[in-house]
């Protein structure tokens, strides 16, 4: 299965997008992101597989929680 | 022993606050936020928890919007110096709590702002909302940027008309900052239909939580300077602290147990029912108010503001005298100013302060028998 990353910019933020995307069923894995994948040092994310992404993006949007960008998946 | 200080912090707690701590140090205390390990992620889910749960019983849109605290003070002052700016004018209600008096005064002792203080009448029967209004319009200045109310007195259980204020200041454009110390899980609070832009709230009196826990309920949107910078496990190559909360503003390394604990407090509170606890607590109020009144040298102040705290005083006995009586007797409670020297004042106690029973949801009518019985007793025994 392939994983994509919703990074966000706090351990908070990416448990209030864990506990969204978990009442709509979609399973995730909270990951502290490689240095390559930051700008600014630590921070956190959710790993999802790649195929709910679009169902990711529209579940955070729908719920006021914006990932500070998409990793994997073929899209930037 | 009776304890009747719950107004300082309550006591005991909940079992399951207790069993919570007792759990999250066997079992989950990593260090929370810091590491997507096991444990720091099962501390940081407890966190997050507390923040949902304190959210949802506040009126708070996002969990995000709850801030860490030590207690009420460090909310209060996070607040008071977040939000101000030089040149300011503050106008705080004449029943704050040093918690609200000494950062404000402190601030205008460095010349940085001014502030004036606003009567509120705790002692008339029921709240003057218009009066209360007035007393506010008619201080506001053209730099006034805030205004600061403690939802419910710490000495009396006199309440401030915190919907129509909150109105009153969004109308204005003024910010409104709440010190909730004493109604936080005993008053219905909602910030987001109150208005309010900042309420501040301990953990540890009518949440149920352990000591060492508050909370700052910041409106969103709203950005305040910072009271302390340091790490929080997040861009941690930067040297400004993030721009966004909670982590702005919580700075070093949170107490997940006592969070765990308090998290554990308001989920108790949120099954009992704010209107239950409420109930519960006037019934009490009332039961020793009626037994008090009915009792010659007994002095009450602002009885009949009826809530969760009774202030009264024993005629020729020194409230700290009286209250060391009452803790021969096994009955704790608390005598003097109770760091709320504005309130005193207003209250009329006098130079000796007064004597204060706070009630929780764990105190019974039987011991507030056992209360007027002893203290018609040490009257008795003093007009010998």
């Amino acid at each position: 299965m392939q994983t994509c990353i919703a990074a966000f910019q706090s351990m908070t933020q990416a448990l209030g997008a864990q506990r969204a995307l978990s009442r709509a069923a979609i399973r995730t894995r909270v990951v502290k992101l490689n240095a390559n994948q930051t700008t600014r040092g630590c921070a956190y994310g959710l790993e999802f597989a790649c195929a709910q992404q679009q169902n990711v993006k529209t579940i955070l949007a729908a719920a006021s929680i914006q990932a500070s960008s998409y990793i994997g998946g073929g899209q930037p | 022993m009776i304890y009747f200080d719950n107004a300082a912090t309550t006591f005991p707690k909940p079992p399951t606050v207790r069993r919570e701590i007792d759990r999250c140090l066997r079992d989950y205390c990593g260090n929370p936020g810091r590491s997507a390990h096991a444990l720091s992620l099962a501390a940081a889910e407890a966190i997050y928890d507390c923040r949902a749960e304190a959210a949802a019983l506040l009126g708070v849109p996002s969990p995000e919007q709850i801030i860490f605290t030590y207690n009420t003070t460090h909310a209060l002052n996070m607040a008071i110096k977040g939000l101000l700016r030089r040149g300011d004018h503050v106008l705080i209600s004449d029943m704050e709590h040093n918690a609200v008096y000494r950062p404000i005064w402190a601030l205008a002792g460095f010349g940085e702002i001014t502030y004036d203080v606003y009567p509120t009448f705790p002692e008339a029967p029921e709240c003057d909302t218009t009066a209360i209004l007035s007393g506010i319009e008619e201080r506001l200045k053209p730099n006034t940027r805030m205004v600061i109310a403690s939802h419910i007195s710490n000495l009396c259980s006199a309440m401030l008309p915190i919907t129509e204020i909150g109105a009153f200041c969004r109308e204005r454009g003024l910010l409104f900052v709440v010190d909730a110390a004493q109604s936080a899980g005993i008053e219905a609070i909602d910030c987001t239909a109150m208005q309010i832009d900042a309420l501040c709230a301990p953990g540890h009196k009518g949440l149920y939580g352990p000591q060492g826990t508050g909370l700052l309920a910041l409106r969103e949107g709203l950005k305040m300077s910072t009271l302390l910078e340091g790490g929080n496990g997040i861009n941690s190559l930067d040297g400004a602290m993030p721009d966004f909360s909670p982590e702005r503003y919580e700075a070093g390394t949170l107490a997940t147990p006592a969070l765990a604990g308090l998290c554990a407090g308001i989920r108790f509170v949120r099954a009992r029912g704010i209107d239950s606890i409420r109930a519960a607590e006037r019934r009490l109020y009332r039961r020793l108010r009626d037994q008090l009144t009915e009792l010659p040298g007994v002095t009450l102040y602002a009885p009949a503001r009826e809530g969760s705290t009774l202030l009264f005083n024993l005629d020729g006995i020194p409230s700290a005298e009286a209250a060391a009586r009452l803790d021969e007797a096994g009955i704790c409670l608390r005598a003097g100013f109770h760091c709320a020297p504005l309130g005193h004042a207003t209250l009329g106690t006098g130079e000796d302060g007064a004597l204060r029973v706070g009630f929780s949801v764990f105190n019974c009518a039987e011991e507030v028998d056992v209360l007027v019985r002893v203290v018609a007793h040490i009257l008795h025994k003093m007009r010998k």
